[in-house]
């Protein structure tokens, strides 16, 4: 990457590296901590009573109907699916390719990813008209040998996020491992030690360990980066497998997948920003990182323009009049279609300003396109999910679709979840991982002799 | 006052409890022959087959009964699941029902189990006996009943003339008004219609097969007229172009508002309301310059008429349809609409009568009774009342505090009516106005008979008790009579005996309430002469009148086309039913046309005051493309302030404008906007282009015989990498003919009955979540036609299609294909991921958002005994659709297999298809010969929708053909 920039500042010692990196578990906790904390509480709360109401009451205080069967709930789904790509893909992809710049984040978009893929998996099950049977999409083994209908995506995808939910979660631990024993040798207070000795599963640091660690990170890495791919691949499945207008199209696993990754990046930037700048981690997470995930941003970004592109060549070039209809009539001027408009300009104009390498070390630019894109992802799914099925094949069964408030509760409910575990997960382990840096910062001194 | 009521019956509130569901059933088991302790379990009632030994637990039984609307019977068989009525079929032997039913026919099951009906009798708010009732109302008069009057419906009951007879005979002074708000509060437009062609009141009758050109003169004969079934099937066998040369009527519609006749016609002449009787007289300027022959035409007649000749931009069209009516000598057919005023009827017979249509228009005396000079009209019993010169009034079950044109004050006159006495259904305005109320009884609860149109007597049998002690019209009449004990069955034997005579047996009333009429009771027909003199004058007048002003809005009151007058307004079925043509649910409007609408700078929803005449009422705003430009429909009904909780606060009050010299229609509307204000209607189809898709097709006669495969893109193999599957054994599979679906929508209320389909509510339909399992599209023409602008109805339904993209979406196997080509929803297996909604390109897949039961009190309770025991009733989360009641389908199977045979072709037949008026839908297996579903799927004009995707569907359409006039372009 961009020479001559560094992605550690200064040169600690691995004592100062442990202080810093590891103290914020167990310094006491700000009061913006307590304050987001408590913000972010209500909002899990509210989370819970709408999916109490949901799951006593039924689907029909959401604002789907026939047609728009799937609406808020699957877009949300979708959505934070996607953010949940960037952890594995800076994890695991970068590190197969040996991007330095990836250490001190990636624990990050590791904890992101997980709990994205858990505001992600509620929602398909909520979704359900009875939610209380969703293990019937799973293929177990009964008496009655009725088994899922493998023919839809639907028990492929309940399968490829609980794969990906599983595999996520062993690989963040594995990364944890050295990090939880330095825990346990520097946390204050026995009870504290006794817990991380216990996660710690015995970890001594000794090259016998390291070699067995390092084994069995590369290769959960390896196993990690095709779920990158078959995830958001066949929950576009979901949509490219139907003859819905607006779902119909072959690019669709590339184009979700592209989209994912583009949107966890967005994320990761929107999350570290913040954090870095609250916790003066300046000079473990450096403009060069910035730098590097907003060329990634950039480089994301054309790759979903390309796919919008593509997907309406192809419709036109299809002649299919209810498809060409969809893309060039219903979505710039149908309802809705101001979210149409967000979308573009949230996904296609907002990220070019990162062309200007002032731009991409600005963290308050930086910042605000990633929540642009942020938006405008969730635009597209919402585009594509919930437009789409307003307009499909018999002009009779058109209609509009409007989110409730409970619709909107279950969202912010998700987002407020969703920053809920990042807060504890800031208070319990140590967000940048303190034994990556040092081995990178001893890296670096080699390299700088 | 509500807590005395609920005094009188402790369910009331909650619907109906347990305890009370097994009453009632244990009563009507104890009605259909079980032995029981109420008296009348010993009458016995007639099935229509064979008679029943027993009551079998599982296994429907069929009795033929009589709805009576207005006066006019219509016959019915009831199903009859362990003495509950479930569905109503039409009778086909029955003349005005041909074995098809209306929508209101269809939704009356539910009428019968409305939790709103009234339990008890009352005395001014108290709770009253019927012993006491007796005793008021049972004695003698000393003033020869000068103070008594009665006021009901109009009827053709012969039992309720025997009974007016026998009031008459003890209280002589006694008058009686007939009335209804659909018929003229001045007389019957038709009757004096034909009294000024003929010299005497008389009714005409059609017969529409035999004609080759009709005209309709504001007719809506398809689905608003007392014999529309009858008319509808007669019109689709004149219609249905069984082959590209086949021969089809053609059908020439005047009208103002778009009604389903409208969208049926070939040529379609927007007019206001105050034109037509214009429009009518330049036909008939134009027929009189026709070549005819001598003597077609009074030559008094035809003077008077050359003033009327059209004049403008419409001669031309008009002057083709008088040539197109003259090349067609005797096979003509020129209907008025009853709402017309006479000389309009006139004008019909006039010119029925010089084209020589005697095949397919002819006369006979009325059907309805008369009560001589015991008989005065509403006007002139307000009249009464306001003078004090009445001290009881028996309003039987008619609702004149609501229906009473309001120049009359009637409510106020009725109050002030010392013994007033109201027997209906349902607590409702007049009740409010009475001092007594005793419950009435619904039809399914009644002994009685009716006539039908054309004068058939008709049997009315009751398939259950009396399920809150209701009176018939004629019991109350009974004890006004002076009878002590009145009972309706002793009375029908006893006016039968009494009327027959020697041939009066029980035997033959028997064979008559087992087939639910009489044979041969039709009126006979009679051959008036014209009497030009008087036609002549008013055809005068009508040229001399001076044409309403351009630019004054006109308004049209309508009865409407699923609550009628208001009477079926707590039926949540009707009220929940797409209207024809506008879609619309759970409301009326002020219907008006694009062009008005964008003169008076208005928009759908908007909220209006109309002011007529001094009076205003505020309604909603909807525009109806095809409607006639300067006038406004309102359709009657709504707006509804009695007991009735589903009714109430429904629409508005569209009689508050409605004079009683402006019963039909008015001029001088006004109509402000009310700034900011909006009231959302529930319009089920708010988009009705077809945007260039082959989705509706149509094409005119002449473009099918040039081109008789023009839907051959639509249809045949397409290619495919998937083997297909093979089919053997039954193959269920259905026909629709578009050209003759005149989009009345009985199939959706009867489909609605039939599989158990709930009601969702204005807040829901809003929503879009309405579950009709069969709906009627609704659009315009493409291609030649589209600029009329043409309406084309297409029901639509699940397509049962044999590569169903449904199926291979759902992931837990809960739809799927049975081997008889059915695309099966599997309830219990359904976890409602929707996903096959999504993929379904005909959207018909309903989804239950809610437990509809819990949601909507009128879902549960006492509305739970009108389900179809074989039908499952849906939990909250399952996906829905049509079955192709394939209930219908596994008990023929059950039947076949039984006697040890395969299933006869015809044996199915579905809900929808059964209530179809003109038999447009044809239902049957593929593996059966000589259906007509098969011979239908022969024709060059079937097609699949949505063909390209693939998806083979069972449904196929015919496409809709029409037969313009060449002449006029």
């Amino acid at each position: 990457m961009s020479a001559g920039q560094p992605y550690l500042l200064g040169h600690p010692t691995d004592a100062a590296l442990s202080d810093k990196l590891l103290g914020v578990v167990w310094r006491p906790r700000s009061r913006l901590w307590w304050g987001a904390f408590a913000l972010s509480g209500a909002g899990t709360i509210l989370l819970f009573v709408m999916i109490a109401r949901t799951l006593t009451t039924g689907i029909g205080l959401w604002g789907n109907n026939i047609p728009v069967a799937w609406a808020f709930g699957i877009v949300n789904f979708v959505w934070w699916i996607g953010i949940g790509h960037a952890g594995t893909f800076i994890s695991a992809v970068l590190l197969l390719f040996e991007q330095k710049w990836r250490t001190s984040i990636n624990r990050f978009a590791e904890a992101m990813t997980l709990f994205a893929v858990m505001q992600a998996a509620l929602y398909p099950i909520l979704h359900l008209g009875r939610a209380w049977f969703f293990y019937w999409l799973i293929p177990y083994p009964t008496r009655l040998e009725v088994w899922p209908q493998f023919k839809s995506p639907l028990p492929w995808d309940a399968a490829a996020i609980f794969t990906y939910f599983t595999v996520s979660l062993v690989f963040w631990y594995l990364g944890l491992i050295p990090d939880l024993a330095a825990l346990r040798d520097r946390a204050p207070g026995r009870t504290r030690r006794i817990v991380y000795g216990i996660f710690a599963l015995g970890w001594r640091g000794s090259a016998e360990q390291l070699r067995h660690y390092r084994i069995l990170y590369g290769l959960l890495a390896g196993l990690a980066t095709p779920l990158v791919l078959s995830v958001h691949s066949i929950v576009s499945s979901d949509f490219a497998g139907t003859m819905v207008p607006g779902w119909h199209a072959t690019i669709f696993p590339p184009f979700f997948v592209a989209g994912a990754i583009f949107s966890g990046f967005a994320m990761v930037l929107t999350l570290l920003i913040p954090v870095r700048r609250i916790y003066h981690l300046e000079d473990v997470v450096t403009e060069a990182h910035l730098n590097s995930m907003g060329k990634m941003l950039l480089v994301t970004a054309w790759i979903v323009i390309y796919s919008y592109i593509l997907e309406y060549w192809s419709v036109w070039y299809s002649g299919s009049e209810p498809e060409i209809y969809q893309y060039f009539v219903a979505r710039p001027a149908g309802p809705n279609a101001f979210v149409f408009w967000l979308q573009q300009a949230c996904n296609v104009v907002a990220p070019q300003l990162l062309w200007w390498r002032s731009v991409r070390t600005s963290t308050a630019a930086l910042w605000i396109i990633s929540i642009l894109v942020n938006i405008g992802m969730w635009a597209e799914r919402f585009v594509i999910i919930a437009m789409s099925l307003e307009r499909e094949y018999l002009p009779s069964s058109w209609y509009g679709y409007r989110a409730t408030f409970v619709d909107w509760g279950l969202f912010v409910g998700t987002i407020s979840f969703f920053l809920l575990l990042f807060l504890i997960f800031l208070r319990l382990v140590p967000f940048v991982p303190v034994a990556e840096v040092k081995e990178l910062n001893h890296e670096l001194a080699k390299e700088g002799h | 006052m509500d807590d005395e009521r609920q005094g009188s019956s402790a369910d009331e509130a909650e619907g109906v409890s347990r305890r009370d569901l097994l009453k009632l059933l244990g009563a009507s088991m104890a009605l259909a022959g079980v032995a029981g302790c109420n008296p009348k379990a010993t009458e016995g009632i007639l099935p229509y087959v064979e008679v029943p030994r027993d009551v079998t637990p599982g296994i429907r039984r069929f009795y033929a009964t009589s709805m009576d609307l207005d006066g006019f019977a219509t016959g019915l068989l009831v199903e009859s699941h362990e003495g509950r009525p479930t569905k109503i079929e039409g009778n086909p032997e029955h003349p005005a029902s041909l074995g098809a039913t209306g929508v209101i026919e269809q939704a009356s099951v539910l009428g019968l189990y409305d939790r709103e009906r009234a339990r008890g009798l009352r005395l001014r708010g108290g709770p009253a006996t019927w012993e006491a009732f007796l005793a008021r109302f049972g004695g003698e008069r000393r003033d020869r009943g000068a103070g008594l009057r009665f006021l009901l419906y109009p009827t053709s009951s012969p039992l309720l003339g025997d009974m007016i007879g026998r009031v008459l005979a003890r209280h002589p002074a006694a008058r009686f008004t007939f009335h209804s708000p659909t018929r003229g509060v001045r007389g019957d437009q038709a009757l004096d219609g034909a009294r000024l062609a003929f010299g005497e009141a008389l009714l005409p009758q059609r017969d529409f097969s035999q004609a080759r050109v009709i005209v309709s003169l504001d007719a809506d004969f398809l689905a608003g007229m007392p014999f529309s079934l009858r008319y509808s099937r007669q019109f689709a066998e004149a219609r249905r172009p069984a082959s590209p040369s086949a021969g089809m009527c053609r059908l020439y519609v005047v009208e103002s508002m778009m009604s389903p006749t409208g969208s049926m016609a070939d040529h379609r002449l927007r007019r206001r309301p105050s034109e037509i009787a214009a429009t009518a007289a330049s036909l008939a300027a134009a027929v009189a310059r026709l070549p005819l022959g001598p003597q077609a035409l009074p030559a008094e007649v035809a003077a008077a008429l050359g003033p009327a000749a059209a004049t403008g931009k419409d001669a031309a069209v008009i002057e083709a349809m008088a040539r197109d009516l003259g090349r067609h000598p005797g096979a003509g057919l020129v209907v008025a609409g009853d709402h017309q005023p006479p000389v309009v009827h006139a004008i019909a017979h006039l010119l029925n009568t010089a084209l020589r249509n005697d095949a397919a228009a002819w006369l006979t005396r009325p059907v309805l009774l008369r009560a001589g000079d015991a008989e005065q009209g509403l006007e002139a019993l307000t009249a009464e009342l306001r003078a004090g010169r009445v001290d009881t009034l028996v309003i039987l079950e008619a609702n004149p505090s609501y229906t009473a044109p309001p120049d009359l004050d009637f409510p106020r006159w009725l109050r002030a009516v010392p013994e007033s006495v109201y027997v209906g259904l349902h607590e409702n305005e007049t009740a409010g106005d009475c001092a007594w109320f005793v419950p009435g009884t619904h039809y399914l609860e009644a002994w009685g008979d009716a006539r039908a149109y054309d004068g058939t007597l008709s049997m009315v049998q009751p398939l259950i008790q009396p399920l809150f002690g209701g009176r018939t019209a004629a019991e109350i009449l009974a004890v006004l009579a002076g009878d002590p004990i009145p009972d309706a069955h002793r009375l029908l034997r006893e006016s039968w005996a009494r009327r027959q005579g020697a041939a009066g047996s029980d035997a033959a009333m028997d064979a008559a309430l087992k087939h639910g009429l009489v044979p041969g009771t039709a009126a006979p027909r009679v051959t008036p002469t014209l009497t030009p003199a008087p036609l002549a004058a008013a055809i005068a007048a009508l040229a001399a009148a001076p044409a309403a002003p351009e630019g004054a809005l006109e308004v049209a009151f309508a009865p409407d086309p699923r609550v009628y007058d208001g009477r079926f307004a707590n039926n949540p079925w009707l009220q929940e039913l797409p209207a024809p043509i506008t879609k619309l649910t759970w409301d009326n409007a002020a219907l008006l046309a694009p062009a008005t609408a964008r003169r008076l700078g208005l928009e759908n929803e908007d909220l209006v005051t109309l002011d007529l005449g001094g009076r205003d009422v505020e309604a909603p705003v909807l525009v109806v493309p095809g409607h006639a430009e300067g006038a406004v429909t309102l359709h009657l009904g709504y707006g509804r302030r009695g007991a009735e909780e589903i009714a109430a606060g429904v629409g508005f009050d569209a009689y508050r404008l409605r004079s009683a010299a402006g019963e039909a229609h008015a001029t001088g509307l006004t109509i402000r906007r009310i700034e900011g204000a909006r009231h959302p209607l529930a319009v089920t189809q708010p988009h009705r282009s077809q945007e260039g898709r082959p989705i509706a097709l149509s094409a005119t006669l002449d473009h099918y015989r040039a081109h008789p495969d023009f839907t051959a893109s639509q249809r045949g193999p397409l290619p495919s990498l998937l083997a297909l599957p093979v089919y053997k054994g039954e193959q269920w599979a259905m026909t629709i003919d578009l050209a003759i679906c005149t989009g009345c929508s009985s199939c959706v209320v009867a489909c609605q009955a039939e599989n158990n389909v709930l009601v969702v509510g204005k807040e829901e339909v809003l929503n879009k979540r309405e579950m009709h399992w069969l709906r009627i599209d609704t659009y315009e023409a493409e291609g030649e036609r589209a600029a009329a602008p043409a309406l084309v109805h297409q029901p639509m339904l699940c397509q049962h299609c044999e590569m169903a993209p449904c199926e291979y979406v759902c992931p837990v196997n809960a739809t799927v294909h049975s081997p008889d080509g059915l695309n099966e929803m599997v309830y219990n297996r359904c976890v409602g991921t929707r996903f096959c909604s999504n993929n379904c390109p005909y959207k018909v897949r309903r989804f239950n958002w809610y437990d509809w039961v819990e949601r909507r009190p009128d879902n549960g309770g006492i509305a739970m005994l009108q389900r179809n025991p074989e039908v499952t009733v849906r939990e909250r989360g399952v996906m829905e659709k049509c079955t192709f009641c394939v209930q219908r389908i596994r008990r023929a199977e059950i039947a076949a297999r039984v006697e040890g045979r395969p299933i006869r072709p015809g044996e199915v037949r579905t809900a929808c298809q059964e209530a179809c008026p003109t038999r447009a839908i044809q239902f049957g297996s593929l593996a059966h010969r000589g259906t007509e579903m098969l011979a239908w799927r022969e024709e060059p004009r079937v097609y699949s929708v949505l063909h390209e995707l693939g998806t083979r569907p069972r449904v196929q359409y015919l496409a809709r053909i029409d037969n313009p006039n060449p002449e006029i372009a």
